[in-house]
This record gives structure tokens, C-alpha cells and sequence, in this order.
């Protein structure tokens, strides 16, 4: 207790010190909780964004891989079957079907990727947050369909137009249908702007496909369960079936394997130039005490003592520093977090089996907010021990001497 | 000398008796009635999986071909013209008429194994081929075509086998330039009307796409009916039924 009201006295005996010794240290912190808050956010853009278009579990066919990128319906599976075997399955289970076509209106016509999707896709892919005229699929109504807004600007099209969509069947038939525009969205990946989505029925009776789909996805209530019905999937279904996690998919296999990598060098580098900026702090605090500490052991003070307060003042100031640095670096997260910040179309070209945003949230979390505030109050401490070690071991006139 | 080279050039002839020229010149003749008017039941056989579809076709000369789909429900309706080196092709659940020309002729036609191509054109293949006799048997000839230089034909050679009593093919396996089996052409009947030998039930495999072959029915045949040329009009294509 009179450690604590001596090491109180003495931060606030030299205020300009301490003031900048805890402005220092504060914005190491604040820049720790940014920077952590910014890479958390891409890496939650990249796992949401990847398991909302390829689902958590997804089941194709064997070959869908070789005839993904040319958008081949001939691969393609029964998705009754894959219910069969979901029977205790807890969450969304739904199908969808990729392919290529070209839209006609009137003598214009544009190539385009159309995606036949069910119900709760509204809220799987999110679309109100992308419809920015019309409205989304009516499933009880045939023949409607929702069109990104690069084809809408090739085509010239408004709500209410008719449009023909061109394409091949699994069996290679030409095949067309006219379709009745109820909306048209806007993504941030711009290649998902040249696409369009119909209802998963009326792209199964377009491409004569009745029940089948190309991927069937899975999306359980607890994520953690998502393993083990792959693997239930695996096992029932057999080796016509190829059946992958979100994270072994595409550009989600290389995100997944190199964002830890990259958010553990972020985080080291972070967290060493704020520790440099504190660790230069606290060595010059000390360092500016030799005579203090030379008077403390002339006075009679221990050498553990001397320790024990000098860190304790720079635990107390590391401590209310970093406090300071996660409020308004919390602040800053928490606010772009909502707010997102705006990259532009930089990323439109990046693969479609993503919707990349162009805005980025930061991702606010608890968890963040206390690493940072620990390794500002625990660096501190460390410092300023490591600092404080080597000048007790001096004899008290060395101190006094400055040496 | 003189008198041993003629020998010498002319031997062939004797030893085949016909050229591989006149052979193909009959199998033309056969095949390609200057104009011809029939039904068509195409069965598409698919892994275990069975598509019938019927069709009425109508052509004139080499360059024109009409075919309208009768059924199933979801192809009724379904027209394609061929003139030329262009298809166009009248879709009447989108009422559009799409115009295919190229190398998208030798896409499969209505999901089967034969091609737009195989079904509409009606080159002699005298015109495009160079031919020769592989081997004769008792009953057949084995000619291999080989396309003249300059022919952008859909399969760059053929070994074709040739009925010695009619000149009708037996069968026939299309290549690519890389020697690549892409197609194999099966005769089942044939039927003589009008001095010629009609094939009326042959099959196509696709050798690239596997556990598939198509059969082709044809019925009541009419070899060189008068047809009009408005038949092979844009304006017919897109008249609804």
C-alpha cells in the first residue's frame, strides 16, 4: 500500500513525464488495436464472404473442379440424394446451379454467368443489402429473375423489361426462356455484377436439369459440427461425390492457410513497434531516475524495493496508457467496423467465388481490446524491469554519478 | 516398255474393278437425292437414360435443310434452317431466332450425338474428300477419305465401309486431324425408293462423351418431292404452328 502511494507521488511529481511517457505508449496501443482490428476485419470479409458463396460443407460432383471455370452443368448431382442422408442435419441445406448464358433485349445481347438459387439465399448471400431497384425473386412466380448491374448498363434495361436468357442444357441443346426483370443488385465484387440469379426451379427447367443441381451446400447452425457431416457425406455418398469444407475451396483453401501467417507477422510487428516506442519510453524514464534511484539506496532502500516500485509506476502508467490506447483505438475500430472503409472497385476483378468487398469493416471484438491492453501494461512492466535490473546492480554513487 | 507401263498403271483397275472414286460417286448418289423429305425419331440414349425426339425435316440441294421438332413437349416447335455455312435456329418458348455459323456447327444437336452439321449438311463427299481403297472383301469395300486440301470439313478423315451390292455405307469412323476417334457411324436398314438405297435406321456415338449413342429413324421418306423455296425462309422459321 505504500509502494502504490509512493509510485502515485511520483507520477504525478513529474507530470510533463509522465504525460508523455503514457501519450507514448497510448498510441503504440492504439495502433496495435487499429492494425489488428483492420486485419481481423479482411480476414472475417474473406471467411463470411468465402462461406456464403461456397456454403460450409459443399458437395459436387467428382469432375465439377475441371468444369467449374467453364461453368459446365454436365456436372452436376441429385440433390434429393444428398437429403437423404441429412436427415438429423440442424440448419440450412440448399442447392444451386452455375452457368453461362447470354441475355437478349431487343438486338443487344451480353454474356453472363446466371445462378440459380433457392429461398434463403436472400439471406445466405445477403441480397437486400444489394438490391438497389426492385425487389428480390418472387419463389411462388415462374419466370422472374434479378440482374446484376454491369449487364443492366450494357442492355439498357428497368424493372419490368423482358429479357431472353440463351444458354446450353446439361446435354448440351440450345435452350432459351424469357424472363421478367424484378430487380437489379449491385455487389462489390464487380464480376458478380455480370451475372444474373433465377429461381433454382425455373434454371432447372431451363437447362432440362429436374432435381439436380451443381453444388449443394450446407450450412449448419453450429459451424463446429460441419466436419462431421462431411464426413457423414463422404462416407454415404461415395467416390462419384467430392465433398469440401469452405476452407479447402478454391481461393478460400489459399486465404485459410495463409491468413494465420499473416495475421501472426501482423500482430508480431505491430506489437514489436509498439514495444519499441514503449520499451524507448520506459528505458528513458529509468534512465532519467539514476540519481532518484542512487538516492533511494543511499537512503537505505533494497534493491527489490527500487525494483518493485519502478515497475510498478511503469505497470501503472503502462496500464492506464494502454487503457487509454484500446478506448480510442477501440473507438476507432468499433466506428469503422459500422461504417466500413471504402477501397473503390480496386478489387473487382478477383474471383467470382467470392463477393470481395471494396468496403472494408474493421472487426471490433472483446478479445482484441484485452490482448492489446495486456501486452501495453505486461510490456511495460518487462521493460521497465529489464531497464531498472542492471542500474540496482550499480553501486549508489554510480547512480548518483549518472554513470 | 511402253506396253508394260500401260499394263503397269492400269493394273489396279483390274484388281479392284472400280475405282474409289466411283465407289464414294455411288454412295453420294445414294446418300444425296437433290432434294428429300422425311420424319425423323431420334433416341438418345444417355447412361441407362433414354430421350425420344421426333422431328420433320425437308432438303433441297446442298446447301438447304429445314427441320422442325414435333416433340417432346419442351422441343415442339423447335425450327432450324441451314443455308449455307449459317443455322439459325427459332426457339419458340423465348420466340427468338438465334443464328449459329462456324465451328458451333459441330455442336451436338438437341443434346444427341449428332451434330448440326451432320444432320443438315448434304455435301457430296466427293467434293471434299480424296479417297482410296483399304480393303476389299466379299461383301464390302474399306475406303479411307482423307479431306482435300483447303476443306475446312468437320472430321479431316474417314474409314468408311461400303456395301459392294448397293453402295450404301455400312459404317463409318470420323477422325480428327490428330487421329483421334471422334465419331462412329453404324448403319441398321436401309430401304431402296426411287432407284436408290435410303438409310432409314442408323446410329451415332460420340467416341468424346462416354456411354452415349444416338439412333435416327427415318419414315415416310420422299425422295426428290417438289419444295418450295419459301420453306427455307426466316419468315417460316419464325411462323408459329
Amino acid at each position: 500500500m505504500v509502494m502504490l502511494k509512493i509510485a502515485f507521488r511520483n507520477i504525478f511529481r513529474n507530470k510533463r513525464r509522465s504525460f508523455l511517457t503514457v501519450v507514448s505508449t497510448m498510441i503504440g496501443i492504439m495502433g496495435v488495436t487499429v492494425g489488428l482490428g483492420w486485419v481481423c476485419g479482411i480476414e472475417r470479409m474473406f471467411t463470411e464472404e468465402g462461406k456464403k458463396l461456397t456454403g460450409i460443407v459443399r458437395v459436387t460432383a467428382h469432375d465439377f473442379q475441371l468444369k467449374e471455370k467453364s461453368l459446365d452443368i454436365s456436372s452436376n448431382i441429385s440433390s434429393d440424394e444428398i437429403r437423404k442422408y441429412l436427415r438429423d442435419f440442424d440448419g440450412t441445406a440448399i442447392g444451386r446451379i452455375k452457368f453461362g448464358a447470354m441475355i437478349f433485349s431487343g438486338d443487344k445481347d451480353e454474356r453472363a454467368m446466371g445462378i440459380g438459387i433457392e429461398k434463403e439465399d436472400r439471406n445466405i448471400i445477403g441480397f437486400d443489402n444489394f438490391i438497389y431497384e426492385g425487389r428480390f425473386l418472387d419463389f411462388e412466380k415462374n419466370n422472374e429473375i434479378i440482374i446484376g448491374s454491369k449487364v443492366r448498363e450494357k442492355l439498357g434495361l428497368k424493372i419490368g423489361d423482358s429479357v431472353t436468357v440463351l444458354t446450353f442444357t446439361q446435354d448440351k441443346s440450345i435452350s432459351a426462356l424469357n424472363y421478367k426483370i424484378s430487380g437489379f443488385y449491385k455487389m462489390d465484387n464487380g464480376r458478380l455484377n455480370r451475372s444474373f440469379y433465377v429461381t433454382l426451379k425455373d434454371a432447372q427447367y431451363l437447362l432440362d436439369m429436374n432435381n439436380m443441381v451443381t453444388e449443394f451446400l450446407l450450412y449448419p447452425k453450429e459451424e463446429k459440427n460441419s466436419e462431421e457431416y462431411k464426413k457423414i457425406l463422404v462416407s454415404e455418398l461415395g467416390k462419384n461425390y467430392l465433398v469440401k469444407l469452405w476452407s479447402e475451396i478454391g481461393i478460400n483453401e489459399y486465404m485459410s492457410s495463409v491468413f494465420p501467417v499473416v495475421k501472426f507477422i501482423f500482430t508480431l510487428i505491430l506489437s514489436l513497434l509498439s514495444g519499441i516506442g514503449i520499451t524507448n519510453t520506459m528505458m528513458m524514464v529509468v534512465f532519467e531516475r539514476r540519481k532518484e534511484i542512487g538516492v533511494l539506496k543511499s537512503q537505505g532502500m533494497r534493491n527489490f524495493e527500487i525494483r518493485n516500485l519502478l515497475c510498478l509506476e511503469g505497470g501503472l502508467i503502462g496500464s492506464f496508457a494502454s487503457f487509454l490506447g484500446i478506448v480510442t483505438g477501440g473507438g476507432i475500430v468499433y466506428y469503422f467496423s459500422v461504417k466500413g472503409i471504402k477501397l473503390g472497385e480496386v478489387l473487382e476483378t478477383v474471383s467470382d467465388t467470392i463477393n470481395i468487398q471494396s468496403t472494408i469493416y474493421m472487426f471490433f471484438s472483446w478479445r482484441l481490446l484485452i490482448f492489446a491492453f495486456l501486452l501495453g501494461s505486461i510490456l511495460s512492466v518487462f521493460v521497465t524491469f529489464m531497464t531498472v535490473t542492471p542500474e540496482i546492480k550499480k553501486e549508489a554513487v554510480d547512480n548518483l554519478r549518472n554513470k | 516398255m511402253k506396253k508394260y507401263l500401260i499394263i503397269y498403271l492400269i493394273f489396279p483397275i483390274f484388281l479392284f474393278g472400280i475405282t474409289a472414286e466411283e465407289i464414294l460417286e455411288k454412295v453420294d448418289y445414294n446418300m444425296t437425292p437433290s432434294s428429300i423429305k422425311y420424319d425423323g425419331e431420334m433416341i438418345i440414349h444417355k447412361k441407362n437414360k433414354k430421350f425420344v425426339k421426333k422431328m420433320k425435316i425437308q432438303a433441297v440441294g446442298k446447301n438447304l435443310a429445314f427441320i422442325e421438332f414435333i416433340s417432346p413437349p419442351r422441343d415442339k416447335g423447335t425450327k432450324y434452317l441451314r443455308n449455307g455455312d449459317n443455322l439459325w435456329i427459332f426457339l419458340p418458348k423465348a420466340d427468338r431466332t438465334v443464328k449459329i455459323s462456324g465451328h458451333m456447327l459441330r455442336q451436338n444437336m438437341m443434346g444427341s450425338d449428332i451434330s448440326y452439321e451432320d444432320q443438315t449438311d448434304r455435301t457430296h463427299l466427293t467434293d471434299i474428300y480424296n479417297s482410296e481403297i483399304l480393303k476389299e472383301t466379299e461383301g464390302l469395300y474399306t475406303l479411307r477419305l482423307v479431306a482435300k486440301e483447303g476443306e475446312d470439313t468437320a472430321y479431316y478423315m474417314r474409314v468408311i465401309e461400303v456395301d459392294k451390292e448397293n453402295y450404301v455405307l455400312k459404317n463409318s469412323k470420323m477422325y480428327a486431324m490428330s487421329g483421334k476417334l471422334l465419331k462412329e457411324f453404324y448403319v441398321d436398314e436401309i430401304i431402296r425408293i426411287k432407284g436408290r438405297y435410303y438409310i432409314t435406321k442408323f446410329r451415332m456415338e460420340d467416341k468424346i462423351k462416354k456411354g452415349s449413342y444416338t439412333e435416327l429413324f427415318l419414315s415416310d421418306i420422299v425422295i426428290d418431292p417438289d419444295i418450295s423455296d419459301s420453306v427455307f425462309t426466316l419468315r417460316n422459321l419464325e411462323r408459329r404452328n
